[in-house]
């Protein structure tokens, strides 16, 4: 089906695009409402310590301040996976950064002030920093009990009682130690990923109004509804009274998905009585917000002579901090930890240990970053042992159409052998170089979002004939809100100008699970197709009576409708809107979808071979210049290929690739927390390093597009990959110049300087 | 906290300010200024305002070198032809300051009095033997730089002192500077200035080679021993090794989240080696000037 859309895969400009850079849009540190005050919050300086006091009555003596801490907020736990959270600590706190008390007051200032009058006493206790500390017999305990878990991760949910470790899970198929046991070579590397932060723009900011039984909350959310569920689950109201409303948001990347101020603020407002913003500092964005969720991998991959993979053993121990958000991607290593390959026998298990830090949770690519930089670095060393290309024993190795994947899913639709070929050829690869320059090569894969990953959608036409679209998934700046109206102008028969859209309030959007693991093109999108197919088709019942011409034979195009049985035919969408809403009935499409597909830890799910539509794939590959002597690199060139299904816009997909490919870059090159005793020492992006526009290299991104029937108009998703592949690349890329392997991100001047003559060392050099 | 802004309308209304506001800094650029206050290190009573202080403006060439006023932001210093001529490589050294922005509104007096340990005109302006010109109400006094640069963001400017120019010598010179920075725009990990004079008896020897540090250690400094080591030498590639290994045990350096003590010593050994080649090329190439 060659393309004849009109609409999908042009080049729309997003219709928030000209407010976003003309500094109108409305971000969460926008929102204000009248008599609003604002709300601090007193944030513990250890990582682990018994509170023996706190006294705020200096800080309440002040005129017009509210000051709140454990005792006046609901005694219950919360967390979307594990509810292992207070909104302040409550006996003990577990990590420097959390909260304590806060303060209302009508500025800022005052509240400050407040806080600095609240005496706390602290015992401090012994603490664990590292996840193997925190996996060790004996280790301070940071909860004493573990858990509940929240009933949809029941099921999977298995923690060691009495020690840190708060989830154990473990994929088996075949016989691994046979296999690696026959396999003609063993390959045992241990890699480790730091922990990097979001580095949205955006601060977190919400307000909160509670007035009568009503609780609104503006906020930056990547997940409205299932924010709207835990607030009112912990403030015990129906979720008919609590409206989340989302503002825009200014970036996410996982970081805005659980909920940080929300919390606080209501509980501010209910005891206030008036309306609290909050808007965190930079700061407290970097020491009390969440990273990504750092971890060690251990791989271990049998290789025949020929360079077939024989077996693989994966061993993840990730450092979840303070809470569990890391438990998604521990889980999400199940699945996707083995990289797209072909491996029969294979054992992936993981991990995830409490310590006394700030937690880690879910960051653009969840958890697959993390184990990618292990198998593609090893995958060269393989490539090297065996004296093969890295690019041929990728494609000796890769998935393909009809294959079985690591968690029995069948393959279907795959476009990744394209995407490699198609960078190896953009970035040169196997062409002469300077011995100076490396290149490095990457492939990616990353499982759909299956776990209750369902939307819903509302398509309305209007009286004019234009069209409404209604979702509860959230514009993160991602561009889904263009990519919503071109679906539903495709649809429709309408120019995407007459398409708006109203996304993410919890009061008048329909049900969605939200913004994150680039699902919201694939799931939202099918909803919303599917939604303006049903208002297309009553649109067509009404015109069908009033021109009496049966339905099968009318169709829309160009806001009118139109039959190719009555070429004379020309109804516009007003006049057939007109009818509706005077002698009939509003016209309102309505679409849900969901998706399918499980983890290979559920009992039921264990060797079912299935298939699970929505696999996403892609290649990526640097070119590198390294200075031997100073360890700098600089990356001169990035290829980045996505089976994207269907590009449905092809400004929003380049869009993606590269802020991935930045973003990749940063935690290849320069980004982590640095902690000295659970503190975090680098708090600003004078000390914490994101890429500048000055050395951001050359950049190609590059759309294949093999169709998901599944998906709308074929399109899979894109938010992530790009992020995944750009440290193994470099890390191969600077092996080739210097012969030495780097393990541990990221991947900065002096560590490669270290590695260089710790090599010079072993040689006797 | 109440900060008063004061704006005068010349040097002496400056000076009395300053006498006057006890608990007041001058503000030029802002630059660091503001973000000082922003995270609360700084909480000054008043603000005086340098920027309407047609005195500390304009770059002078005298008989012994040039004066360049403390209000010349690096974007002045990059456009001037004086400069660009004279000594390339302080404006050089500007071009490498941060970004756009910044480059557009810190000045050369706020980045030497602000003397924050990786800024980049500090190393280039000891080596050029620059010299801060001060004044108070009642008096004046000039401090050569090296003499200015007290310790970790302090300087011997005295709380009623205004700094008014830096004066530089005016070199015969080729002058290189290497910056080694995570990111372009960031405060350097190593700064290294290399100043070389020709000997105009020896052809392809150096009178005297003057070197500046930043970064690497608390201090902006001179490499001095290293200087005295390199009078009258040929700067080949062995000279020029050595050279930067005695560099590197000049220097008293430290740790931050940046880089190691010790990775710092490095680089201070290879960008000292790197930028005395560079200047001595520069020597052979035109004679002096420096690009
Ligand atoms: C994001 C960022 C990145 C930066 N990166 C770099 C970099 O890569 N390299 C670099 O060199 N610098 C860098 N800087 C610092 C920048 O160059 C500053 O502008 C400079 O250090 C201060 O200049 P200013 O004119 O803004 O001074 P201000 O901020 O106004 O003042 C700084 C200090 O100097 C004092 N002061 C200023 N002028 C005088 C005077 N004439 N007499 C007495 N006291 C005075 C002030 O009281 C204050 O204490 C960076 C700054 C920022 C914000």
């Amino acid at each position: 089906m060659a393309d004849d859309y009109r609409v999908i895969g042009t080049p729309v400009v997003r219709p928030d695009g000209a407010e976003m850079i003309s500094g109108q849009a409305v971000y969460g540190p926008d929102v204000t409402q009248p008599g609003m005050l604002w709300g601090k919050i007193l944030r513990s300086p250890l990582p682990h310590a018994r509170i023996r006091s706190i006294d705020v009555e200096k800080a309440r003596a002040l005129p017009g301040v509210t000051v709140i801490s454990a005792h006046d907020v609901p005694d219950r736990r919360y967390g979307y996976a594990i509810e292992d959270e207070q909104i302040f600590a409550v006996e003990k706190v577990r990590y420097a950064g959390e909260p304590v008390a806060a303060a209302a007051a009508p500025d800022e200032e005052r509240a400050l002030e407040a806080l600095s009058l609240i005496d706390v006493e602290y015992e401090e206790l012994p603490a664990v920093f590292t996840a193997a500390e925190g996996a060790r017999d004996g280790a301070p305990l940071v909860h004493e009990e573990l858990g509940p878990a929240r009933s949809v991760y029941l099921a999977s949910w298995n923690p060691v009682p009495g020690t840190n470790i708060i989830h154990q899970a473990s994929h088996h198929r075949g016989d691994v130690d046979a296999a690696l046991a026959r396999a003609d070579y063993v390959f045992e590397d241990t890699f480790h990923a730091s922990q990097i932060h979001h580095c949205y723009m955006e601060p977190h900011a919400t307000l909160a109004s509670v007035r009568g039984s009503e609780v609104t909350v503006w906020t930056c959310s990547q997940e409205v509804f299932q924010l709207r569920t835990l607030l009112a689950g912990l403030f015990a109201i129906p979720e008919s009274r609590m409206r989340v409303i989302n503002t825009k948001v200014g970036g996410g990347f996982g970081g805005k998905i659980e909920p940080r101020l929300e919390p606080v603020a209501v509980a501010l407002s209910m005891h206030s009585r008036k309306p609290v913003k909050m808007v965190m500092t930079r700061a407290e964005e970097f020491t009390a917000a969440a990273g990504s969720t750092p971890a060690t991998v251990t791989v271990k991959t049998g290789v025949m002579k020929d360079g077939t993979l024989a077996a693989r053993d994966i061993d993840f121990l990730w450092d979840t901090g303070a809470h569990a958000e890391g438990l998604p991607p521990s889980n999400r290593a199940m699945k996707d930890g083995n990289g797209p390959y072909r491996v029969h026998d294979l054992r992936i298990s993981s991990t995830l240990v409490y310590t006394n830090k700030m937690r880690g949770t879910q960051l653009r690519g969840l958890g697959v970053p993390e184990g990618a930089f292990a198998i593609e670095s090893q995958m060269d060393m393989i490539a090297e042992r065996l004296g093969m290309d890295p690019l041929e024993l990728r494609l000796k190795n890769i998935l393909q159409e009809g294959d079985i994947n690591s968690i029995d899913d069948v393959v279907q639709s795959i476009g990744l052998q394209e995407c490699l070929e198609s960078v190896a050829r953009e970035i040169g690869w196997g062409e002469p170089k300077p011995p100076n320059v490396g290149r490095g090569l990457a492939v990616i894969a990353k499982s759909p979002t299956t776990h209750s990953s369902i939307s819903a959608a509302y398509v309305q036409f209007n009286e004019d004939g234009s069209a409404q679209v209604l979702v509860g998934a959230s514009e993160i700046g991602q561009g889904m809100t263009v990519v919503m109206c071109q679906i539903a102008a495709e649809v429709l028969g309408l120019p995407v100008e007459q398409v708006g859209i109203s996304s993410a309030d919890t009061a008048t959007t329909p049900y969605d699970r939200g913004t994150f693991s680039s699902r919201v093109t694939f799931y939202t999108g099918m909803a919303v197709k599917i939604a303006a197919e049903d208002a297309r088709n009553q649109l067509l019942d009404v015109a069908s009576r009033m021109v009496e011409i049966p339905r099968e034979d009318l169709a829309v195009a160009e806001e009118r409708v139109v039959s190719p049985v009555h070429p004379e035919l020309s109804l516009t969408f007003r006049e057939v809107l007109e009818r509706a809403h005077t002698s009939e009935r509003p016209i309102l499409g309505r679409g849900t979808y969901g998706g399918k597909g499980d983890y290979p830890t559920l009992p039921h799910k264990a060797q079912r071979k299935e298939y699970v539509p929505g696999w996403k794939y892609a290649a990526q590959a640097v070119e590198a210049e390294i200075d031997e002597e100073t360890g700098i690199i600089r990356v001169r060139r990035i290829a980045s290929a996505h089976d994207v299904g269907k590009s449905l816009n092809p400004t929003s997909v380049d869009g993606q690739i590269v802020g991935g490919v930045v973003m990749g870059l940063g935690y290849a090159l320069h980004e982590r927390l640095q902690f000295d005793n659970g503190r975090i020492v680098n708090p600003s992006f004078m000390d914490y390093k994101i890429p500048s526009s000055q050395e951001i290299p050359e950049i190609a991104p590059i759309a294949v597009e093999v169709p998901l029937p599944e998906g709308p108009f074929g399109a899979k998703g894109i938010g992530e990959l790009a992020i995944v592949g750009i440290a193994p690349a470099i890390g191969n890329a600077i092996h080739q110049v210097l012969g030495v392997r780097l393990k541990e991100l990221p991947l900065f001047p002096e560590r490669v300087l270290e590695a260089v003559e710790s090599q010079r060392k072993d040689h006797g050099g | 906290m109440e900060c008063k802004l004061i704006r005068p309308t010349d040097l002496d209304e400056a000076l009395a300010a300053r006498e006057e506001y006890t608990d007041g800094l001058p503000i030029a650029g802002g630059q660091s200024l503001l973000v000082m206050m922003r995270n609360r290190l700084i909480s000054p009573g008043a603000l005086i305002d340098l920027e309407p202080v047609e005195a500390l403006r304009g770059i002078e060439v005298q008989s012994t070198g040039i004066s360049i006023g403390a209000m010349n932001t690096c974007r002045q210093l990059i456009a001037s032809p004086v400069l660009r001529e004279e000594v390339g490589v302080l404006p050089s050294a500007a071009r490498q300051v941060s970004s756009t922005a910044v480059r557009n509104l810190g000045t050369i007096g706020g980045n030497v009095c602000h003397n924050e340990p990786g800024a980049d005109l500090p190393p280039v302006l000891l080596a050029l033997n620059g010299r801060a010109v001060l004044r108070r109400r009642t008096h004046g006094r000039e401090v050569p730089l090296e003499e200015f640069f007290t310790g970790y963001f302090e300087t011997a400017l005295e709380a009623d002192e205004i700094l008014c120019r830096i004066d530089i010598e005016h070199p015969n010179a080729a002058g290189v500077y290497l910056k080694h920075a995570i990111s372009p725009e960031d405060l350097a990990i190593v700064g290294v200035a290399a100043v070389v004079v020709p000997d105009s008896e020896r052809p392809g020897a150096v009178a005297e080679a003057r070197i500046g540090i930043g970064g690497a250690a608390p201090v902006p400094l001179r490499a001095s021993r290293t200087e005295a080591a390199l009078k009258g030498a040929v700067l080949d590639e062995e000279t020029a090794r050595a050279a930067g290994e005695l560099a590197s045990t000049e220097v008293d350096t430290g740790s931050d989240p940046h880089a190691s003590a010790g990775y710092r010593r490095k680089m201070v050994a290879v960008f000292v080696r790197r930028a005395l080649l560079h200047a001595a090329n520069q020597m052979m190439g035109n004679g002096h000037g420096a690009a």
